[in-house]
């Protein structure tokens, strides 16, 4: 009676455990997170240029949709993206972007910005997802479902729980850009 | 039998005339009433902004209802459908195809519109630095994308014009379309190719929309709701409102007044010949207001209501106090002793109206002319004709019983005086604790929207972040290219202002059509192919770019620097050219080139410009004359005008009245107790408006003048000793329920100057005959007095 009652224990478990369950726990520990502030650094590698350009500074993020990129090397400037809406300041300009203007851009941002707040349904509105790994050391790999995204070729986020260490992006045309996270300058 | 009466023939060619004059006439009920007959330069520009202006051309189109993809879906097919229509000059909801073709021209023609072409930029330091900031804008997600530009535009002009356009934050988009923040409603911006006040267009370019909106909501089997404003929507919801209510006010209070005169007479043959008066009124007013002005106002049809009140009671007075005698007699009696008090009256209000000839504001000025004639037609039809045209037995029901048991309550009436006194004070009280809020001073006071209309348009204005443009950059000169230049010279300060966060951005026809002199100069700063080349070497020194790969940022250079100038014809296809015909004007030989400024979004600057700045910035560098003008401002300043005016116009007419009276009535103490009563129900009423919550505007005023004029017809009745006091009382009430009646109409519309008018002059008549009568004399016998033989 005991052993049987476990059993249904059990079996009920199982029932609500599908297969991404893993993928599932690591949104909803992305979700948890309301405020994060990492410093990163960007190496990007493009086929116009002779070598990579490589930048670094601060990443904040507030829960749900406002993500801030502050660029302090080599020239200081900030990007902030707020409700789909992209700010972009350089030295005294400032322009605001439509991300709806700008539909090439929008995947990458996406992405990032979807990860960052754990929703799993806006991401595979876009991606088709590939979980790797476990929670503790785990490999995101996101490959755009729209057609007209396919400059894109694929984009790989690793991280550890609710971590994100670094985020890959890979181009049809070969160009890629890495992005590493790292500690925020207070605690390292 | 009766001799044929030259009169009654004058009087049949001379309707004859009217009517056809009136037929004839033009009839308007566009927004033009409220605008300045003379305006000064300064509101010459206001109206020419409000009747043609950028702004009076813009739509503002949501869609409600359904969910957030159907809307999104029929905000594209809406788009598409409006993009065709060549009433349209353009349409945005947002979608990335409304702006491809402006963006290709501003990508085929960046070194010459670019502000950052200088000859500077295209040193080898200069490429360096430009070239620079364009790879650390590789270095981010937007890169990726901006890189597919890099091998044609190194130095990043396209970002730079791009920026330049897009100060202000875009709508927020969703579904790819523009949504109100909640997400609630799809946005989109039309502009017509009409002009504002061009009501006709206006209300076809409405039509378009709703039928495109009809048919894509049938092609996506799809209901949603459509909301529309902007001033266009607003012009075409007045006139209509006018037209409507000037229709429905007609009938209402000729009805009413029908009913009364039905019930008083009990004679339709007394009814229809009680008409005569006031359809001739109308005829007069009417044909002319036509003459004088070429056009007649809608409002002014709304106001003339009032003259049915007026000139119906003339003939009330005629056959209540005629009755009952023989006809001889009775026409003796009519000319002896009440026609010279009708006339004193009749004389009164013409004054009044008179008073209102000279107002810059058309519709007053209609009002004026229109009740003047009309008033003076009724009477000298009234003393001239109607009695001729009275049947040999003409009788009207006795109304001597209601004349007595007026003459009951008139004896009890001086009772009231302590209570007179007190109402008076207590009306002086109120006026002086609010003598703070006493007016109104906004143009919008004026407005004939309803209030939900304006509060919609308000909420979708914020909601697109399109704000109304209220400060405006003005630079005129004698020739488009100088225009042009002087725009060039503010646009630099300008551009300082917003380093300053003095504002957040500007507009100017420059920005697409820079003038030839700096078109020429941009071009100079363009080194030729070979020196470009040498010098972009140098400059890619330690920058991670091959030469080799800007090589079609050569080519472009170098067809930019040897192309022919833009002209404006260049800019077809694009929005920007309906941008430039709004911004870039000729008014006779001068050209005017307006800047639109925009305000400073970020919460720190949320008040707004501060416009001293701007102005001590411009004043210093002008080639061209440059000013800065205060749309809002100027408006509310020309409504300022027009309340100012109202108010001189009125003391005006009022000082007429009193003088007439004195000359008439010869004695200054008879003159002072005819007016005392109409200015105690003067005060009584602005005290009652005060206290319910309404500021004054200048048809209150005028609404106050009118109380005087025509209050003073009663005042007189009572201070002339009357041969039938009951008969007299009598024709008084039925003649002040008419006049009540017909303002009283009037107070219930939806035209605010049609409403402020009726329910000032409403209550007004009714407490100067209420006050007259508890502050008149010893009141009469009960009784008419036995008919003793006139000496005169």
């Amino acid at each position: 009676m005991w052993l049987l009652c476990l059993g249904a224990l059990w079996h009920g478990a199982a029932a609500t455990a599908p297969p991404g369950t893993s993928l599932d726990r690591l949104m909803r520990l992305l979700a948890q997170r309301r405020h994060g502030e990492v410093t990163f650094v960007e190496r990007d590698t493009l086929a116009v240029l002779t070598r990579p350009l490589v930048s670094s500074g601060l990443m904040i993020y507030d829960a749900p949709d406002h993500l801030e990129k502050r660029t302090l090397e080599p020239r200081p400037g900030s990007l902030i993206l707020d409700h789909g809406e992209l700010t972009v300041k350089r030295g005294d300009r400032t322009y605001h972007l439509s991300l709806n203007d700008y539909p090439q851009v929008a995947p990458y941002v996406d992405a990032i910005a979807d990860t960052l707040s754990g929703d799993r349904a806006a991401l595979e509105r876009l991606f088709e997802l590939k979980f790797a790994g476990s929670l503790a050391q785990w490999t995101l790999t996101l490959r755009p479902l729209d057609k007209r995204h396919s400059h894109l070729l694929l984009i790989l986020i690793q991280g550890a729980r609710d971590d994100i260490r670094t985020v890959r992006i890979f181009q049809t045309n070969g160009d890629h850009s890495r992005m590493t996270f790292g500690p925020p300058p207070a605690t390292r | 039998m009766r001799r044929p009466a030259a009169a009654v023939w004058v009087w049949g060619v001379l309707a004859a005339l009217a009517a056809l004059i009136v037929v004839r006439a033009r009839y308007s009920a566009d927004l033009s009433a409220f605008l300045p007959r003379a305006p000064t330069a300064s509101q010459r520009l206001l109206v020419e902004q409000l009747r043609r202006g950028v702004a009076s051309r813009m739509i503002i189109v949501a869609i409600g209802g359904s969910n957030a993809d159907i809307r999104a879906r029929l905000s594209r097919a809406l788009r598409d459908r409006l993009h065709a229509d060549p009433g349209f000059v353009s349409v945005e909801n947002g979608a990335s195809a409304t702006a491809r073709r402006d963006k290709a021209f501003l990508f085929a023609h960046r070194y010459l519109l670019s502000a950052s072409v200088t000859p500077q930029r295209f040193t080898v330091a200069g490429l360096h630095t430009a070239i620079g900031n364009t790879l650390d804008l590789l270095a981010s997600p937007v890169g990726l994308f901006a890189q597919s530009l890099l091998p044609s535009d190194p130095t990043g002009e396209m970002t730079t014009l791009l920026g330049d356009m897009s100060h202000n934050r875009p709508p927020r988009t969703e579904h790819g379309v523009w949504v109100s923040p909640k997400g609630h409603l799809a946005l989109l911006l039309a502009r017509t190719r009409a002009a504002g006040a061009d009501t006709d267009a206006q209300e076809q370019a409405l039509e378009a929309i709703h039928r495109a909106f009809r048919a894509c909501e049938a092609q996506l089997r799809t209901h949603a709701r459509l909301e529309l404003t902007g001033p266009g929507v607003f012009a075409v919801a007045a006139r209509r409102n006018i037209v409507r209510s000037v229709a429905r006010l007609s009938l209402v209070s000729g009805g009413l007044i029908f009913c009364l005169l039905l019930i008083v007479y009990r004679s339709l043959p007394a009814l229809a010949l009680g008409l005569v008066p006031v359809a001739s009124g109308a005829l007069a007013g009417v044909s002319a207001v036509a003459l004088h002005f070429g056009v007649v106002q809608g409002v002014t049809l709304g106001f003339g209501v009032t003259l049915i009140g007026e000139a119906v009671d003339y003939s009330i007075y005629l056959f209540v106090q005629s009755r009952g005698d023989g006809r001889q007699e009775a026409d003796a009696r009519w000319r002896r002793s009440v026609w010279p008090t009708v006339r004193l009256g009749m004389l009164t209000s013409v004054f009044g109206f008179a008073s209102l000839l000279p107002s810059s504001f058309p519709g007053l000025a209609q009002l004026g002319l229109y009740s003047l004639a009309g008033v003076l037609a009724a009477g000298l039809v009234t003393r001239f004709v109607l009695p001729r045209l009275l049947p040999a037995r003409f009788a009207i029901r006795d109304l001597t019983p209601l004349g007595r048991g007026a003459l009951r309550a008139l004896r009890r009436a001086p009772l009231g005086r302590s209570a007179l006194a007190l109402i008076a004070v207590a009306a002086v009280a109120t006026l002086y604790t609010h003598r703070e809020h006493l007016w109104n001073h906004r143009l919008a006071a004026l407005s004939p929207i309803p209030l939900p209309a304006q509060r919609l348009d308000a909420t979708l204005r914020a909601d697109l972040r399109a704000p109304d443009v209220r400060y405006l950059v003005v630079v005129s000169a004698p020739d488009r290219q100088a225009a042009l230049r002087g725009a060039e010279a503010a646009g630099q300060e300008l551009a300082g202002l917003i380093r300053h966060h003095v504002l957040s951005g500007y507009e100017s026809p420059a920005q697409y059509l820079p003038s030839r002199t700096l078109q020429r100069e941009r071009q100079g700063s363009l080194p030729p192919s070979d020196v470009l080349h040498h010098r972009l070497t140098k400059a890619l020194a330690g920058l991670p770019l091959d030469a080799s790969t800007l090589e079609p940022f050569l080519t472009d250079v170098e067809t930019e620097r040897t192309a022919p100038l833009l002209t404006r014809k260049d800019l077809e296809g694009t929005s920007f050219a309906s941008m430039v015909d709004a911004l870039l004007t000729q008014e006779g030989a001068q050209w005017r080139a307006l800047l639109p400024l925009e305000a400073p979004t970020s919460a720190a600057h949320a008040f707004g410009i501060d416009i001293a700045r701007v102005r001590a910035a411009l004043s210093v560098a002008a080639p061209a004359r440059v000013t800065v003008f205060d749309l809002k401002g100027e408006a509310d300043a020309l409504y300022l005008t027009y309340l100012r005016e109202a108010v001189r116009l009125s003391l005006g007419g009022l000082a007429a009245i009193v003088l007439l009276l004195l000359a008439s009535l010869r004695s200054p103490l008879r003159v002072a107790r005819v007016v005392l009563p109409l200015f105690l129900a003067v005060l009584v009423v602005a005290a009652g408006l005060i206290a319910l919550g309404v500021r004054l505007t200048l048809l209150h005023v005028i609404g106050m003048l009118l109380i005087v004029a025509v209050g003073s017809n009663y005042a007189l009745f009572f201070d002339r000793p009357s041969e039938r006091p009951s008969l007299t009382l009598a024709s008084l009430l039925i003649a002040n329920a008419s006049t009540v009646l017909g303002f009283g109409v009037l107070a219930f519309s939806s035209v605010p100057v049609l409403a402020d008018l009726g329910r000032t002059v409403a209550p007004g008549t009714l407490l100067a005959l209420v006050f007259t009568a508890i502050l008149a004399r010893e009141p009469p016998p009960d009784g008419d007095a036995p008919a003793k033989a006139d000496p005169a």
